[in-house]
């Protein structure tokens, strides 16, 4: 392979135009490599990979701008960046979360690169062994997370996220073609259910500005820029990682797995990763105040994915998430058919694939690093000058999430106005998200599974990764009961 | 006064003149036009999406215009083409799906072929296949079919999904069966529901599957891997292609009533009921001319597709008419699907 | 027990209600445990002073917010994107600063005046977003816009 400069230059633009998309509330990784797909035509194959290898590793890690400054995560994603980088930037952390988890998304990156370079074999051999079973379980797994972030009121917490998967579940079933939960005049737009982007917009976008709106867009009391320039604490130092070396390498690794599993959304990758952080965390109640650690443990999953989702990708030619299954098209369309022979076939274009996601991480690094001071600047502005261009993009975006649709943007808004009742209830809109992000696969592979073994229930429990999954499900719930309790009895 | 009218005048031969140009502009052309090609599919790495993206790529510098492609699924691309307006803005290019979704019931009746302006063929897409593991004890359909009457205490599950092309070729097969081996035979045949090819290849591994329907582009690198657990072969395919070895139905001697039968699918353009005449004959001279071109011939046999014959909407209309009219009463007398799963 | 009643027909139909159920069981649960706290602190189950808002809830911005953003898609697929966005998001930015600043600008007083100064900054604000996200994902990345 010549590597050769136009390479560099395309898989800069790559990353760069793909922070833009992740950045941008309502537009994702999906949706620039599907733009820029045709265009690649123009191309030769090594080309398009460095630019659209860039544009994945620059749209998933653009994500956590929004997330952090605005606490609107820029993809599904980086859901749970917000969780932890968004109260650092409410006290005026804002660059020092930024630069953490732009830190820890470059090591995620690498982990991820590794384990692509060296494991793909044995990982694609383990992935193949997880059927259906092993997936409702893996999904189940990561839906206890609900429990976890709901403290102090755990109920409503897996209320809003059973509601959440009873709300994904609103569509056309594929497997019959038979509607449920769908009123009839609605039914030709609720083919495929509601679109999630819109959904998250609107209920983390949208409700926050309707919010505001109702505390009359007041600017905060607290100006991030008051901080003096010696307070050092309040900066970023690689020490700042300090003690989080394992979480970085445990999280990289369940985002680079979750990515290897096909079928289970990325998304799941950095929500997994959260609630093991928070398990595994000598101090599990500062997760969701503010903590470093579960900053690192979403970043560095969602990373993960990348390497993760690209080995099923280029060994089985089935690809491990959304985004990688946009990269489908792109080798087809340059004649090039994925499949379990893809690698020894073209050694070529796989040195080229490490190459270019390298070359991607780093790139991602520099170009994220060094100028998010200015960015970081974003939280100063004004609300009522910067929610409506936040609305013309969450406009913009729901409308193109299935490449021109009125329909989701009035999911948008349906479920901004839903949202903001929400939180006139109590009810957590994260936890409804992620019953609905994770709500369809878990039902495709419950009913997959009961299909195999004839509606036995039975087949839950036969299977040895299965019942090992069990014992980290219910280890996850004891724990976030006893969390629950431990911090209800230190509030009294 | 004098001056008064000679503006009132120089107006209106002004506004004549405007007219008189828009009067011609009117006549419809797709010259200089933004049109949006929408989907039936919603999926970018599949034969839908790629098939209408690179033809559309050759058929807009024929016609002079721009055409951006929109997977918007079939829902979405149904009611795009349903309010569309009849100036050539909005079409669809899909495949047979766009009447058997119709007869299956997953589209309303509004949407059959009598209320869509049928245009060009586009290309085709002819390599369906059904594919087991490599160690199964059958080589091909009728094998299947003769181990299963040696093995009275044997099952065959297919995997396919209900309401598409895999339907129509399992219930073709299924009456074959039928037919030439008896309901004994034909009783232990059960279809399970798979969806995309790795939900389908993941039933084939976890043998809760032992025939998948599939693309044979997917299936072809798994049917030269040695890797015995995930290693397949093609047992029969729904159409004869060039370059492939496999038997195909009518190679094997699997008919329908008697007759040979195959299928492959047809990329076709379909407008609003209202569209143009105008259009669609500058629609079927583009077509024409692309699909003489060599160039897009190789790109899509690149990826083992192809542009198929030229074949103009007048054709293509009274082929997908014939085409749909041949399945239909196969469907209509076929069980349903809640049996087949039995 | 341990057996559902699988069939295709049915499929659409075996998730669903177990989640209804859990949800059933869910909110039984909130309502008794509600029960209880009101039982154990005196306090009335149906509080009758319930508000919704919070105290000086902003009614203008709220509603006003509300109806913006359903006239806004509609207007879209009246008069295409790009007028309509920079009419809503000058509006949006109107009124998120506040209407009663418009009431300043009839003191007068030209560009030193409040109001004219944030009416205009509303205006530059809604044509350079609208115009660049248009020619950005609308001509650059052919990105389909309403």
């Amino acid at each position: 392979m010549v590597f050769s400069f136009t390479y560099l230059v395309m898989c800069f633009i790559g990353v760069a135009v793909g922070i833009i998309f992740g950045a941008l509330p309502g537009m994702t990784a999906t949706m620039a490599i599907a733009i820029f797909l045709p265009l690649t035509y123009a191309y030769d194959l090594h080309t398009s990979l460095f630019l659209l290898l860039g544009l994945y590793v620059g749209g998933i890690s653009g994500g956590l701008v929004p997330a952090i400054l605005v606490n609107i995560p820029g993809t599904p994603s980086s859901i749970t960046t917000g969780f932890d980088g968004h109260p650092m930037a409410q006290r005026g952390e804002g660059e020092k979360a930024l630069k953490i988890g732009i830190t820890a998304s470059f090591v995620g990156g690498i982990v991820s690169l590794l384990c692509l370079w060296f494991l793909t074999p044995p990982l694609a051999k383990l992935a193949i062994n997880f059927g259906a079973v092993e997936k409702f379980l893996v999904i189940l797994f990561a839906l206890t997370i609900i429990a976890a972030l709901s403290k102090g009121d755990m109920l409503k917490g897996i209320f809003a996220g059973f509601l959440g998967v009873l709300v994904s579940l609103a569509k056309n079933y594929t497997l019959n073609n038979k509607f449920r939960l769908v009123p009839e005049f609605m039914e030709p737009n609720m083919y495929s259910g509601f679109t999630l982007l819109p959904v998250l917009i609107g209920l983390f976008a949208l409700t926050q500005i309707f919010q505001e709106a109702e505390k009359g867009m007041k600017e905060n009391d607290f100006k991030p820029t008051d901080i003096s320039s010696s307070d050092d604490s309040k900066k970023f130092h690689f020490s700042c990682l300090k003690g989080n070396g394992i979480n970085l390498i445990r999280s990289a690794l369940i985002g680079t797995f979750v990515g290897v599993l096909p079928g289970v959304g990325g998304s799941a990758a950095s929500l997994l990763s959260y609630s093991q952080c928070k398990n595994f965390s000598k101090h599990p109640e500062k997760l969701g105040t503010g903590a470093v650690e579960g900053l690192v443990a979403s970043e560095a999953a969602n990373n993960g994915l990348t390497g993760g989702a690209l080995i099923p990708l280029l060994s089985l030619g089935i690809p491990g998430d959304s985004t990688t299954a946009v990269l489908v098209g792109a080798f087809m369309l340059q004649g090039i058919s994925v499949g379990p022979l893809f690698i020894t076939q073209n050694p070529d274009l796989w040195r080229a694939i490490l190459m270019a996601l390298a070359v991607a991480n780093v790139f991602m690094f520099i170009i994220m690093f060094y100028p998010i001071k200015y960015i970081a600047k974003i939280i100063n502005l004004p609300k009522a000058r910067l929610y409506p261009v936040i609305i013309l993009m969450c406009i913009v975006g729901s409308y193109a999430a299935n490449n021109g649709n009125m329909f989701d943007v009035w999911t948008m808004i349906g479920f901004g106005i839903l949202g903001y009742f929400f939180s006139k209830w109590g009810l957590s809109a994260p936890s409804f998200l992620i019953g609905f992000i994770l709500g369809r696969d878990l039902e495709t592979y419950f009913i997959d599974a009961i299909q195999g073994s004839q509606g036995s229930l039975i087949c839950f429990f036969q299977r040895p990764i299965g019942n090992v999954v069990w014992v980290m499900i219910v280890a996850s719930i004891a724990f976030a009961i006893w969390d629950a309790r431990r911090s209800a009895k230190t509030a009294k | 006064m004098k001056k008064m009218l000679a503006v009132l005048l120089i107006a209106a031969l002004v506004m004549t003149a405007v007219f008189a140009q828009g009067g011609e502009e009117a006549k419809a052309t797709f010259k200089g036009q933004n049109v949006r090609m929408v989907i039936g599919s919603t999926s970018t790495s599949g034969d839908s999406y790629l098939i209408a993206e690179t033809v559309c790529r050759y058929l807009a510098k024929e016609l002079g215009c721009n055409i951006k492609c929109d997977a918007v699924g079939a829902g979405n691309a149904f009611n795009a083409l349903g309010a569309a307006k009849g100036d050539g803005s909005t079409l669809m290019m899909f495949h047979d799906m766009t009447y058997l979704s119709v007869m299956f019931g997953s589209q309303p009746e509004k949407y059959k072929l009598e209320n869509l302006t049928i245009g060009p063929r586009g290309g085709i897409n002819a390599v369906s296949c059904w594919a087991t593991y490599k160690d199964a004890p059958y080589n091909n359909l009728v094998e299947a079919a003769e181990w299963l009457k040696a093995n009275p205490s044997k099952k065959l599950l297919v995997a396919c999904e209900a309401g598409g092309v895999s339907h129509v070729g399992y219930v073709v097969y299924w009456k074959w069966v039928k037919d030439t081996y008896g309901d004994d035979v034909v009783s232990r045949m059960k279809v399970v529901i798979g969806g995309s090819f790795d939900k389908k290849s993941q039933l084939l591994w976890d043998r809760n599957a032992d025939i998948i329907f599939a693309d044979y582009t997917s299936v072809y690198q798994y049917t030269q891997t040695d890797d015995a657990k995930i290693a397949m072969k093609v047992v029969g395919l729904l159409d004869n292609l060039e370059g492939v070895n496999s038997p195909s139905y009518a190679d094997l001697g699997i008919t329908l009533n008697g007759q040979k039968w195959s299928f492959c699918k047809e990329f076709v353009i379909y407008g609003p009921k209202t569209l143009d005449p105008a259009l669609v004959a500058e629609l079927d001279a583009a077509m024409k001319r692309a699909n003489a071109n060599p160039e897009l011939k190789a790109a899509l046999e690149k990826m083992s597709y192809g542009t198929g014959e030229y074949m103009d909407s007048a054709a293509t209309s009274k082929h997908i008419f014939e085409k749909r009219n041949a399945i239909e009463p196969l469907i209509k007398s076929a069980p349903s699907m809640d049996e087949l799963t039995k | 027990m341990f057996k559902i009643n699988y069939s295709w027909g049915n499929a659409h139909w075996i998730v669903p209600p177990i989640i209804i159920g859990v949800l059933c069981f869910l909110f039984l649960l909130i309502v008794i445990r509600r029960a209880i706290n009101c039982a154990k602190t005196h306090t009335p189950f149906i509080n009758l002073h319930y508000h919704f808002f919070i105290e000086n809830w902003d009614k203008v911005k709220l509603i006003g917010c509300l109806v913006l953003l359903i006239l806004y898609p509609l207007a879209m697929q009246a008069i295409h994107f790009l007028p309509a966005s920079i009419i809503f998001i000058f509006l949006f930015n109107v009124l998120f600063c506040g209407v009663d600043k418009l009431a300043m600008i009839k003191q007068g007083g030209g560009l030193k005046n409040e109001g004219i100064k944030s009416v205009l900054t509303s205006l530059l604000i809604s044509v350079i977003a609208s115009v660049f996200i248009w020619f950005i994902f609308g001509t650059v990345f052919r990105v389909t816009l309403p």
